[in-house]
C-alpha cells in the first residue's frame, strides 16, 4: 500500500469513527439530537484549510 | 503483473471507502429530507450541517495531505482551497443563521436558505476535489 493510500484510508477511517459512524447511528436509531443546543450547534463549526494547517 | 493487479486492488478500493463516505453524506441528507414533516428547523440543519461537516473535514484534511506529499500542484491546491474559504464562510454563516432564529431572529426561510448555500457550495467542493483523492493526486 503506498502510503497516499494510507493515508486517505486513515483520514476516511478517522473521520468515520470519531464522526461520521456515531452521528449515523444517532439520526438511525432516533436516540439523539432531539434537540439540539446552541453549543451543539457551534461545535459544527468548520475551519479553513489555512485555519487547519496553521492550528488555529 | 502482480504489483499491478495490487495498485489495481488499492485504487479500487480507494474509489469504494470515498464513495462509501459521500454515499452517507447523500444517505444523511435524504434522510433529512424524508423527516423533514415531523423534524424541527433546528433538527433537519443540525443533521444536514453535522453531514455537511464531516464531508468537509473528510475532502480538505485529504487534500492538505496530497499536497504536503507534493501529489497535488500548488494552483489545484488553490484553486480548491478557495472552494473551501467560500464553503466554510457559507457554512459558519448557517450555523449563526440557525442559532439566531433559535433566539426568535429570522424566520425558516432564512434558515433554508442558507443550508441550501451550504449544500450547493459543498456540491462545488465535491466536483472539483473527488477526483484528486479518488486518484490519489495528479
Amino acid at each position: 500500500m503506498d502510503s497516499t493510500t494510507a493515508l486517505i484510508i486513515v483520514n476516511i477511517m478517522n473521520l468515520m469513527v470519531e464522526k461520521g459512524i456515531p452521528a449515523f447511528i444517532e439520526w438511525n436509531d432516533g436516540t439523539a439530537l432531539d434537540d439540539p443546543t446552541i453549543e451543539d450547534f457551534e461545535k459544527l463549526k468548520v475551519k479553513t484549510m489555512a485555519g487547519k494547517i496553521g492550528g488555529d | 503483473m502482480k504489483e499491478n493487479s495490487l495498485k489495481e486492488s488499492m485504487t479500487l478500493l480507494k474509489s469504494i471507502m470515498i464513495y462509501l463516505f459521500l454515499s452517507m453524506f447523500i444517505v444523511g441528507v435524504i434522510n433529512s429530507c424524508a423527516t423533514f414533516k415531523n423534524a424541527t428547523p433546528m433538527q433537519q440543519s443540525y443533521k444536514i450541517l453535522k453531514s455537511s461537516q464531516v464531508t468537509y473535514d473528510l475532502i480538505t484534511n485529504s487534500v492538505i495531505d496530497l499536497h504536503k506529499q507534493k501529489l497535488i500542484s500548488d494552483v489545484t491546491y488553490k484553486q480548491i482551497e478557495d472552494i473551501a474559504n467560500k464553503y466554510s464562510v457559507a457554512h459558519n454563516t448557517a450555523i449563526d443563521v440557525v442559532k439566531a432564529f433559535n433566539l426568535g431572529i429570522g424566520t425558516k426561510e432564512d434558515v433554508s436558505s442558507k443550508i441550501t448555500a451550504v449544500s450547493a457550495v459543498l456540491t462545488e467542493l465535491m466536483k472539483i476535489a473527488t477526483p484528486y483523492l479518488i486518484e490519489g493526486g495528479k
